[in-house]
């Protein structure tokens, strides 16, 4: 009541002062906070009349075409057409075709959820096939986009990546961002669950809201398995269903434009994704990401000790002895290697650096991981795999000798 | 992904542990409810859940430590007690957890899922004829509700009304078509009725819906490749003995025994054929590899050697006696154990 009263006031004394650009703003902030965007829209349009280069106005302006452009409004009595042609030679548009230099935010509060990425392909060791595979089904065609007028197609659909838990599949996905010089919003499930009913959805709807306004934009969807999970495997009153629904109708290209969002997933378990999610157009190619090979294990331990005090680390040796270890797990041995040599100095009073024999001492300890994650993958291979859609699974499973 | 430290409201929290738990992620369940307890460590609810995803993940022990405290918290609700009877049957304390299974159906007689438990843990304890007015009671609360009709069908089935059985799956299978569990009982249904080829379909079926059933239905599948493999020795063997018998009562070339062996012959190689149709080739070694079939070689193996070993010792003896011998011990040998199927 006192926010509308102060409303009320406020619009008096624009009308009294027109050209009071900073009254007008403010004014137009506290119609956008009470939801009034259509009204707040006019002010934008006549501050920037007046100062073309307002970024206050800019970004307020921003704020209200994205709140208005989702669910239509229809007692909203605004008209769009006299809005447009009032701020058509103020505003440029919001995204460029070109992907060259730094991504913009287009909205200050986007900053919080959005990074671009500063990882690369290159900064992740070995994984050579993955690699390749990811420079031929999406880096290849974003970074040609002639080539791909020429073929007549586009870059739209969404990459899934999947294999063994802690492997790397976000790591990938930074630098899939890093490469293509996008922003980055990584989203887990905590980030769209949530109690209430309906309230989920709408987190579905802002967080593809946030990645076009600030396109280009990877949006990095982890556990797609516990997100998107079938249907079909849902008890009856899993309010889940809805979230599923919500996320097939932002990845649909007939009632979305997701011009300049690549959607990346990764997942644990592709088999328990909803079949719907991965359609052409959705999730439609997907990666197999396994073990660390012995050049990405080599670099792993690198990179974990990378940090801390050590003599005498033969890396190469560690990879050479480590075939079946996840990069989790290799983390895992360098933890503990540094703990033990840690509490050694503790014991003695002396600081030493970490040696081949702590890293022994903790591969003594630690198990590879994955063998249960490949149990369930065994009964895929034999059992789901009529249409072909794990054979690269399967042959690396043969090679590996899990089966 | 990092938790979202902002998993303060214990709501959303048990959100998205039931998520993680649906996608069989127990590990992150019980990360989530870990980090929500820390800001509610007086929360039941948020104890219950974590006890669950506890059990769900096999660690029972301390699933019980966690559901007793939900039980101190709230002692009257019928949730916690049916989470803490299924921790107990599976720490093999049966009657203690039957106990509180029934103290759930009494704090909420007009919850179906206190009967559905107390009903679930009869069976697995091998109480079937305690359990069927137990299932009978969640099934009228319950009507549409498929893991009921499972369940019913299981209970059912271990009293033998195998019909019946297999019509409450149908029935799960109806309300909900992706119920991978349904559709591999009712292939077990199938194959205790010898229905060996319906058998291996329905088991395939299952593991493609779910293969997190893989392993149970890789046994399944064995038991029924065992039971064929009885049938096919039994056939052998009596093709043999015909043959042999005919032989000794008539010349060495007698056609009747010709045409008997022929016979048999035939009859193997269409049941080899069957088996060759109805099996996929990428399941036959792992099949073979499975423990039945290698105990199995095991004691073919030394069959075959006891075989030698007498017929060695024994020269004077016809062949015909021994190749007899021969046939009945692997007839005894493949049927040795009926063939069981795992239902749940």
């Amino acid at each position: 009541m006192a926010e509308d009263a102060l409303i009320r006031e406020l619009s008096a004394a624009v009308e009294r002062s027109p050209d009071a650009v900073e009254l007008r703003l403010h004014l137009a902030e506290l119609l956008v906070a009470a939801g009034r965007y259509a009204e707040a829209l006019t002010h934008c349009s006549a501050a920037l009349t007046q100062d073309s280069a307002n970024t206050a106005a800019l970004s307020l302006l921003q704020r209200c075409s994205a709140a208005l452009s989702s669910p239509p409004d229809k007692s909203a009595t605004f008209n769009w057409s006299a809005a447009e042609e009032q701020v058509a030679d103020i505003i440029e548009p919001a995204f460029v075709d070109s992907g060259d230099g730094p991504p913009d935010m287009e909205n200050e509060r986007d900053l919080d959820v959005l990074a671009p990425s500063d990882v690369k392909l290159a900064d992740v060791a070995g994984m050579q096939n993955v690699k390749d595979r990811l420079e031929v089904s999406l880096l290849g065609p974003i970074r040609n986009p002639e080539l791909m007028r020429a073929y007549k197609v586009s870059a739209r659909g969404g990459l899934l990546l999947y294999g063994p838990p802690g492997c790397g599949k976000t790591f990938l996905a930074k630098a899939v961002s890093g490469e293509i010089g996008a922003n980055f919003y990584p989203i887990g499930i905590s980030d769209v669950l949530q109690q209430w009913l309906g309230s989920s959805e709408r987190a579905v709807h802002e967080i593809f809201e946030v990645a076009r306004r600030n396109a280009p934009c990877v949006l990095f969807f982890d556990e797609v398995d516990a997100l998107g999970m079938r249907r079909a495997n849902m008890r009856g009153d899993s309010g889940h269903r809805t979230v599923v629904n919500a996320l097939l109708a932002e990845t649909d290209s007939a009632t979305s434009d997701n011009t300049g969002v690549y959607v990346l997933g990764a997942t644990n378990a592709p088999w328990d994704v909803d079949p719907a999610l991965r359609r052409p157009g959705r999730f439609d190619r997907v990666i197999f990401v396994g073990l660390p090979d012995s050049e990405a294990r080599a670099g792993i331990v690198r990179f974990h000790l990378s940090d801390r005090p050590v003599a005498g680390i033969d890396p190469k040796s560690i990879a050479a002895r480590t075939d079946g270890f996840t990069g989790a797990d290799l983390a895992h041995i360098c933890d503990t290697a540094t703990q033990l040599a840690m509490a050694d100095s503790a014991r003695s009073g002396q600081v030493r650096p970490i040696s081949m024999d702590d890293i022994n001492a903790a591969m003594d300890q630690i198990r590879p991981s994955a063998s249960q994650w490949f149990d369930v993958a065994r009964n895929v291979v034999e059992f789901g795999n009529r249409d072909g859609a794990y054979d690269e699974l399967a042959k690396y499973m043969r090679r590996k000798r899990f089966r | 992904m990092s938790l979202d430290p902002e998993i303060n409201s214990a709501g959303n929290a048990i959100t998205l542990a039931n998520a993680y738990m649906e996608a069989r992620n127990y590990g992150r369940a019980q990360e989530v409810l870990g980090l929500a307890l820390t800001q509610n460590p007086h929360n039941a609810t948020l104890l219950t859940e974590l006890a669950r995803a506890r059990h769900l993940s096999g660690d029972n022990d301390v699933a019980e430590q966690s559901v007793v405290r939900a039980l101190a918290l709230t002692p009257d609700d019928a949730y916690p007690m049916r989470i803490y009877a299924s921790v107990l049957v599976e720490l093999g304390r049966r009657r203690e957890g039957l106990s509180w299974a029934r103290r759930a159906v009494d704090a909420a007689p007009l919850d179906h899922t206190t009967h559905y438990e107390y009903a679930r843990l009869l069976t697995t304890t091998g109480d079937a004829a305690v359990a069927l007015p137990v299932a009978t009671e969640a099934l009228r609360l319950a009507p549409a509700n498929a893991d009921a009709h499972d369940l019913m069908g299981v209970i059912l089935g271990m009293l033998g009304r195998r019909a019946e059985s297999t019509a409450e799956h149908e029935e799960a299978l109806r309300l909900e078509p992706g119920h991978a569990r349904a559709l591999a009982n009712i292939a077990v249904n199938r194959a205790n009725s010898r229905n060996l080829s319906g058998a291996l379909t329905g088991f395939r079926e299952a593991a493609q819906l779910d293969p997190h059933l893989g392993d149970e239905v890789r046994k399944n599948i064995t038991a029924t490749v065992r039971v064929w493999l009885s049938w096919t020795t039994i056939a052998a063997w009596a093709a043999l003995w015909i043959s042999v018998r005919i032989q000794e009562h008539a010349d060495a070339a007698s056609p009747g025994a010709r045409i008997v062996a022929g016979l048999g012959c035939i009859v193997m190689l269409v049941m080899f054929g069957w088996l060759a149709r109805s099996l996929p080739r990428n399941l036959w070694a792992p099949v073979l590899r499975q423990r039945e079939f290698r105990s199995l070689k095991i004691y073919l193996g030394l069959g075959v050697v006891v075989l030698g070993v007498l017929s060695v010792f024994a020269l004077g003896v016809p062949v015909s006696y021994w190749v007899q011998l021969g046939a009945l011990l692997l007839t005894v040998v493949v049927s040795w154990v009926a063939p069981r199927f795992d239902e749940d």
